[in-house]
């Protein structure tokens, strides 16, 4: 290491302390300053961390083997060493570029997007204490650092998409909302915690270097307690990113702010679980059976999820879904072994998922300053149309980010799904199939959703008044866009920088040649999508008070969509829905038995807790009579064991 | 004879409690107030000479007849946890005294029952055991009755008594069965004498459920939720943050003594932990008052100490006894802090303003912008209780769970699994807090809510300070902690 | 059966007594009572374990401190059931239920 890259690591610890301080000064002072200095100084702090980022990238150029830089011991318990350790590696530095960059963007963004909302200084504190805590997690050089991150953005998600607290539905809908999101994400961490625990008793290290030099000497080749940990650590992915059957909670997370919808629920934070599978690639190296399980997951998630999303009409629920399975997507590939794929379908998504969300966000924050306030109506689809003329910008910045979505060369996203569909066709054809159709699927409701909403004539009030958005949101939709346009030249086949990039971290040697036919195939399948949702909705643009054309040509199967496979409901309502309905969801039995299992638990606890309730009578002698019971049992406990 | 230092540790309190008093009645409150303060601060100075005499590893005993009194490694970490504790009290209710009629007899009463706790921790004999600890009670229910006012802190104060006193009288009987039985009271005689009889078994049992009560252990919990949530917020503090936790040390000093007698012992404390956890948090997520939901959680917290304990006592694991020791230890600050947070809510929004009924959860809405440092301390105490790294309350539940899987024994993996899962289980009611607290529209009680008084906002800071610096650097305590773990695992390790 | 066991087995019956009066009666005072009955059985028990293990003078010794403690406590009940007469009009502990659930 030279000296210039060691001054260069040095100033790593800023890469936290500058949100740090931002969020501080805002909770300091946030009550005596003019609104928009908040998001000023958010801003500038996500601006400066990005360029901490930058410097560790430029650091790692002159020898990109990295290194742990270790700031103070944490925990020090019997055996185990835990120190306030971070690991400086390709694969980390690529993760904080994301995180920081195109944070920074949305902290922009968000400056007009929540301008003249009361709770903007709280909004910011969040969004800074969000980049920490993410900062931290794809930072850390072992597990317990990694989980306090990994908490501390479940943490922040819970209390951004419950920020507008008192809407949604009867007026406690997005608390609600922020509440499923944070049970749900607990059922993934118990499995974090339980791998933690599994590693440390087997291993006595928790440290990223040490775990995977042992774990290979330690555990043979898909051994039962190598599968369980890893598929812990897959059930805790699961949860952070919205996999099968643990995605419920990220459709109902769009209660949140637009820019909190782009940055931790499409952007970064569902993200984390990915992150955890690649950095702990060794580990699933030695367990094949987990990495088809992940991979099987993932593809079957982004099936699942890309059929709802044809079938929404929510702008921003046809985004969430899409979310879901691009993460399936990402999961599959990583299942595959294919982790330069999924990172790059990562960060590709990351450019263009953003970017969709916020212009989205610009729409309804268009529609929102032509009178109306009501968020349903807002972000109804069928209440828009034609707003290409009414935002340009924002609809020319749309059609880059749905092509991108949809995989049109030479867009960023046909390069990176170009990826992961060739190491499917070489590791697994039913995973490649699925793929195909979710990847099929995904340019029909993207253009479906271009058509909906830009074209034709306005179908509702509202959307005659529309108007474009102020620069301070367009100008970030813009630098997306090119990002959107040009993420691909990051792994250009044949080329592969970023698969020798991280190579340096995740392995060399697994460096995809382009494959002519998987590309063709998926391009010609996409404009034949993209050409079927223009017959659907582009011959004719949908009147104003017209329904879906889709709902008569699929029938049934466009409720089933809709409605999301029934998931939520069979959550909500367990076996009580009407047994018409689950018949059609009767041939996916492991969500539904997934569903009622859960929906027994509520009740048991319900149940359980209405039951104990009744034994705290307040009544004296019951009291008394507790006493003599706990006697009796301890008694008889200690006599016959 | 020279009279070791630590033996100030007991007089300085229990002969200050008079003390105090007379000075409040003869003087006035403000002195008799900084007078409490002096000597629980002066108390230190033994403490520090206790604790280097310990780390030499000198025997610290001071014997009066045949009454001994010793220190080893777990009173040093109650007594530490007394010494934090009480004085941020006493400062803390200055405020809220003032005016009241009796306030010298609350802090000649917090006095008396610092020094009767310290007393208990360093009993070497069952009969001392009881004594100290009966004082302890004695103490603690003329404190939750001090607003004898209401109804509802009568209603509490009752209940307290008489299940409590069962308790103590179990305690004493099992003290008497012991004694037929063994002709010796003595901790130390009784490991090396006792063999299995049904007579010492039943006296297990005495203590266990006796010693119970005082725990909070289901179903002798019953009394705790009306205890905790009616007395004065500061001794709600106590009781929650340290008064059952003697108690556990109590039950943990009788059981060792008895290993003989019944090597399943380890096994019922987990399975009681494992009850209590559970017990505990099913009952707190219905609850609307946040001192009534803070009690009950203090009942599932019970249940990590026991499982930490337990693990140590079946396994041997010291790491098991060390985690249960610092969760005793973090427990303490944090839900002293959650209660003096609390406290300081209900005095702002409604005693301040004449109203005594209880403050509700839905009451907190927005108080985090009208008392910014007293909702950020009320977030990092729930937050440590439901175990969100890095606090405090996560590294002792951490090490807990790092004991039972260290202990590869499938069993005791099972327990910590479970108490990772009501871990989780408990979040479900401290997140909705945190989020109510945080709330953009202000509850018509904030609106009209009382600003706070430094001597309550300056113990809330300093505990959310110390919160934070062992969740950061839990090695700060280990020493205290490790003692405690040893402590316990020398008494029963030789079985 | 020696002497001993018989008057255990009496302490026993006297805490049953106490025991029974507790999940029976309603008045405060009468539950007061019941405890000092309580405490009774354990002075019994106390001063029968002296003498069986022949250690008299401690069994006596902690009958009496027990008294005393004993006494403390029926003290302290006694006001309160002062104070709930004079705060809520009753004695009777049905009264003292509001808090529960």
């Amino acid at each position: 290491m030279d000296a210039l890259q060691k001054l260069m690591f040095n100033f790593f610890p800023l890469l936290f302390l500058f949100p740090l301080a931002g969020l501080l000064l805002n909770v300091a002072n946030g009550r005596f300053w003019h609104k928009p200095i908040a998001g000023i100084i958010a801003s500038s702090a996500a601006g400066l961390s990005f360029v901490v980022a930058i410097l560790q990238w430029v650091a790692l150029l002159r020898q990109p083997d990295g290194t742990v830089i270790i700031l103070g011991t944490w925990l020090q318990v019997g055996t185990l060493n835990v120190p306030f350790a971070f690991q400086v590696d390709t694969l980390s530095v690529t993760m904080m570029l994301v995180v920081t960059g195109i944070g920074t963007l949305i902290h922009l963004y968000a400056i007009g997007y929540m301008y003249g909302d009361p709770g903007v200084t709280r909004f910011f504190v969040y969004l800074n204490l969000f980049l920490v805590a993410m900062l931290l997690l794809v930072s850390a050089a072992n597990y317990p650092l990694l989980f306090v991150g990994w908490e501390g953005v479940g943490l922040c998600s819970y209390l951004l998409i419950g920020f507008w607290f008192d809407r949604g539905e009867g007026g406690t809908g997005n608390a609600n909302a922020g509440r499923k999101a944070f049970v749900v994400n607990r059922v993934g961490d118990l499995g974090l915690i339980l791998a933690m625990g599994l590693l440390f008793w087997q291993l006595g290290t928790l440290t990223f270097d040490d775990v995977f030099a042992q774990a290979t000497a330690v555990f043979p080749v898909g051994s039962p307690l190598i599968v369980a940990i890893t598929l812990l650590l897959l059930l805790g992915a699961a949860g952070k990113s919205a996999q099968i059957p643990l995605f419920i909670w990220l459709p109902d997370a769009m209660a949140g702010p637009t820019p909190v919808s782009a940055l931790i629920h499409a952007a970064t934070m569902v993200t984390a679980g990915i992150y955890l599978i690649a950095r702990s690639h060794v580990l699933f190296a030695l367990a094949p059976v987990s990495q088809t399980a992940v991979s099987l997951i993932g593809a079957s998630t982004a099936l699942l999820a890309a059929t709802i999303a044809t079938a929404q009409f929510d702008i921003k629920r046809v985004l969430a879904y899409s979310t879901i399975s691009q993460l399936g997507f990402m999961v599959a590939a990583i299942g595959m072994g294919a982790y330069v794929a999924g990172i790059f379908h990562l960060i590709t998504h990351a450019f263009f998922k953003a970017l969709l969300f916020l212009a989205a966000g610009s729409v309804i924050h268009g529609l929102e300053h032509g009178g109306h306030s009501d968020p349903v109506t807002l972000q109804d689809m069928g209440q828009m149309g034609g707003l290409r003329q009414r935002m340009p910008i924002t609809f020319a910045v749309y059609l880059v980010g749905a092509l991108a979505l949809a995989g049109i060369p030479p867009l960023a996203g046909f390069f990176s799904k170009d990826e992961i569909l060739a190491a499917a066709w070489q590791a697994n054809r039913a995973v490649y199939i699925m793929l195909t159709l979710a990847a099929f699927a995904t340019a029909f409701y993207m253009g479906r959703q271009v058509w909906l909403v830009f074209m034709g004539e306005a179908r509702s009030e509202t959307a005659v008044s529309a108007h474009e958005s102020p620069p301070i949101m367009t100008i970030p939709l813009l630098i997306l866009a090119a990002l959107a346009i040009v993420g691909g030249g990051l792994n250009l086949p044949g080329v592969h920088t970023l698969g020798h990039w991280l190579g340096h971290t995740l392995g060399h040697g697994e460096l995809l040649s382009f494959n002519a036919t998987v590309a063709l195939t998926a391009t010609l399948l996409a404009l034949l999508a993209v050409g079927l949702a223009y017959w659907l909705y582009g011959r004719h643009p949908l009147g104003a008070a017209a329904t879906d054309p889709l709902t008569q040509r699929l029938g049934p199967l466009f409720v089933l969509f809709n409605q999301g496979w029934w998931v939520n409901e069979m959550v909500e309502w367990g076996i009580k829905r009407p047994f018409c309905h689950l018949s059609t969801v009767l041939a996916h039995s492991d969500e539904a038995i997934f569903a009622w299992a859960e929906r027994q638990l509520v009740h048991t606890v319900q149940r359980g807790t209405a039951v104990l309730r009744r034994t705290q009578t307040g009544q004296l002698n019951w009291n008394v009579a507790g006493i003599i019971v706990g006697l009796l049992l301890i008694w008889l406990l200690l006599r016959f064991s | 004879m020279v009279i070791p230092a630590f033996i100030w540790l007991i007089w300085l309190p229990l002969l200050g409690a008079p003390l105090v008093y007379l000075v409040g009645r003869l003087l006035s409150g403000w002195l008799a107030r900084w007078t409490a303060l002096l000597l629980l601060l002066a108390a230190w100075l033994p403490f520090a000479a206790t604790w280097q005499a310990f780390a030499r590893h000198e025997t610290v005993a001071y014997s009066l007849g045949q009454v001994t009194l010793q220190v080893d490694g777990v009173s040093l970490l109650i007594t530490a946890v007394i010494l934090t504790l009480t004085p941020l009290i006493v400062l803390y209710s200055a405020h809220t005294l003032d005016g009241a009629d009796g306030s010298e007899k609350y802090n000649a009463m917090l006095l008396a029952m610092g020094g009767s706790m310290i007393g208990l921790s360093c009993a070497t004999d069952l009969f001392n055991l009881w004594l100290w600890f009966e004082a302890t009670a004695v103490t603690s229910y003329l404190l939750v009755v001090f607003y004898h006012q209401q109804p509802a802190s009568l209603e509490a104060g009752v209940k307290y008594l008489v299940q409590s006193v069962v308790g103590s009288v179990l305690v004493l009987f099992g003290v008497a069965l012991v004694l037929a039985q063994s002709g010796t009271l003595s901790l130390t005689a009784l490991r090396q004498q006792a063999t299995p009889s049904p007579l010492l078994l039943a006296a297990c049992a005495l203590f266990a459920v006796g010693f119970g009560v005082k725990i909070a252990l289901v179903p002798l919990h019953t009394w705790l939720p009306d205890a905790h949530a009616q007395a004065p917020s500061g001794i709600s503090a106590l009781l929650s943050g340290i008064v059952i936790e003697t108690g556990l040390v109590a039950l943990l000093r009788a059981m060792a003594a008895l290993t003989a007698v019944t090597h399943t012992w380890g096994l019922l404390l987990l399975m009681l932990g494992a009850v209590n956890m559970l017990v505990g948090n099913l009952l707190a997520l219905p609850q609307t008052q946040v001192k009534r939901l803070l009690a009950f959680s203090s009942i599932s917290h019970i249940g990590y100490m026991l499982t930490g304990l337990g693990i140590a006592v079946t396994s041997g694991e010291v790491l098991g006894a060390q985690g249960g020791f610092f969760h005793l230890l973090t427990h303490g600050l944090m839900k002293g802090l959650a209660f003096l947070a609390a406290g300081a809510l209900l005095y702002g929004l409604h005693t301040a303003v004449n109203d005594h009924t209880p403050l509700t959860i839905a009451e907190l809405s927005g108080s985090g912008w009208r008392y910014p440092l007293v909702a950020v301390a009320l977030t990092l105490a729930l937050l440590g209780l439901g175990g969100i790294p890095p606090l405090a309350g996560f590294m002792s539940k951490w090490q807990i769970l790092l004991a039972g899987m260290g202990s590869q024994q499938p069993v005791l993996m099972g327990f910590v699994a479970f108490a990772a899962l009501n871990s989780v289980l408990s979040l479900a009611y401290y997140a909705p807090m945190v989020q109510m607290v945080f709330r953009r529209e202000m509850s018509a009680v904030v609106q009209n809510g009382r600003s706070l008084p430094l001597t309550m906002n300056l113990p809330i800071l300093l505990l959310a300070l110390a919160i934070v610096t062992i969740g950061l650097w839990p090695g700060l305590v280990t020493r205290l902690t490790q003692g405690a773990g040893t402590a316990l695992l020398s008494v029963i390790g030789n079985q | 059966m020696t002497q001993t066991t018989v008057l255990l087995l009496g302490a026993v019956g006297v805490l049953g007594v106490g025991l029974y009066g507790l999940l029976r009666l309603r008045n405060l005072i009468q539950i007061i009572v019941a405890l000092q009955i309580l405490a009774k059985a354990a002075v019994l028990a106390l001063v029968v374990a002296g003498k069986a293990s022949g250690h008299v003078n401690l069994g006596q010794s902690l009958a009496v401190t027990v008294i005393v403690a004993d006494t403390v406590i029926a003290v302290v009940g006694l006001a309160l059931a002062v104070q709930v007469r004079r705060r809520l009009g009753t004695l009777d502990v049905k009264a003292l239920a509001t808090l529960r659930g």
